[in-house]
């Protein structure tokens, strides 16, 4: 699912993107589109994911060039930082709008 | 369905996830007792120990919230760097200490080579709970800037204990302060290593 796409007029569900749609990672990227950048701790802490499944989502997150990962040396120890891409940033906003779209057309 | 406010809400709760650390409130506990250590001080004729005292448990204290977040904290909670609105906060608080101490000093000035202009009736009464109500001020700012509420009610512990000892001169109220912040600061602490592990995984 391309992150570029525009959404349909009718506000279709079928334009939403489901990379992002999956609950986990929905809060994953909700998390890292607030803050500049996190760790691995930081989310497993907020999102209450467990390090395996963090990082079967990250990966997929990863593959769609959605987040950085960021690996460097903190006092000689190795740290993993986490950031959204500009992509991954626009992706998260179009799916935003697309959401809020599709929830205002449902009736009441 | 309110997004917008919901991301907000989420960024804060991150934010202030940090507090339940209880090292901050050590923090505040700490500098409160320093100023109790230094009255307590005061009866030694050295006056430079009575400073480096309340100096040593100062620097004390900043080490502790430094080293405290670095060593405790983040391998518990993990590392986030926040957005540029937050840092520029920090830079904040640090010009209203800044702002703070120069009034500080430009009144103790004033004090002593214009002792005239203070010699009013009731003016200890005055100075006191002006100088009480400037320090909770300032505090309440800085609560403002860490969007940190506890902060608030040390912010009154903090001007309201000033105004006291100033005016009642009772330094004991400085040890009473400082242990109604480091109690509940201390249990939180003990709380935070108890229940949250460094998480081992990378």
């Amino acid at each position: 699912m391309s992150p570029d796409k525009q959404p349909t007029p009718d506000g279709s569900m079928q334009e939403i993107d489901k990379l992002i749609h999956e609950p986990a990672r929905l809060l994953i990227m909700a998390y890292l589109y607030v803050v500049e950048s996190a760790d691995f701790t930081f989310l497993m802490r907020q999102t209450g994911l467990t390090w395996g499944n963090l990082s079967s989502h990250m990966s997929k997150l990863e593959e769609a060039e959605y987040i950085q990962v960021i690996k460097e040396f903190k006092e000689k120890r190795p740290n993993t930082m986490l950031k959204l891409t500009h992509l991954g940033r626009r992706a998260f906003k179009q799916y935003r709008q697309q959401m809020l779209q599709v929830l205002e057309q449902l009736p009441d | 369905m309110n997004a917008p406010l919901n991301l907000k809400e989420l960024e804060r709760k991150a934010f202030r996830s940090f507090y339940q650390d209880g090292i901050w409130d050590i923090f505040f506990g700490l500098m409160m007792f320093a100023m109790y250590t230094f009255t307590v001080f005061n009866t030694l004729e050295n006056k430079a120990l009575r400073i480096l005292g309340m100096l040593f448990l100062e620097i004390f204290a900043v080490f502790f919230l430094i080293y405290g977040k670095k060593l405790i904290t983040a391998p518990r909670l993990g590392e986030v760097k926040f957005s540029t609105q937050r840092t520029k906060n920090l830079g904040k608080i640090i010009l209203v200490n800044l702002i703070s101490l120069i009034v500080l000093a430009a009144f103790a000035i004033l004090k002593t080579s214009q002792p005239d202009l203070f010699n009013i009736e009731n003016s200890e009464l005055y100075s006191s709970v002006g100088m009480g109500v400037w320090i909770a001020f300032i505090t309440s700012v800085m609560a403002y800037f860490l969007d940190f509420d506890r902060l608030y009610i040390y912010a009154l512990i903090y001007g309201s204990t000033f105004a006291a000892v100033l005016l009642l001169d009772l330094p004991v109220l400085f040890l009473a302060a400082s242990l109604l912040i480091l109690v509940p600061g201390g249990i939180l602490f003990t709380r935070f290593l108890m229940t949250t592990k460094p998480i081992q995984g990378e």
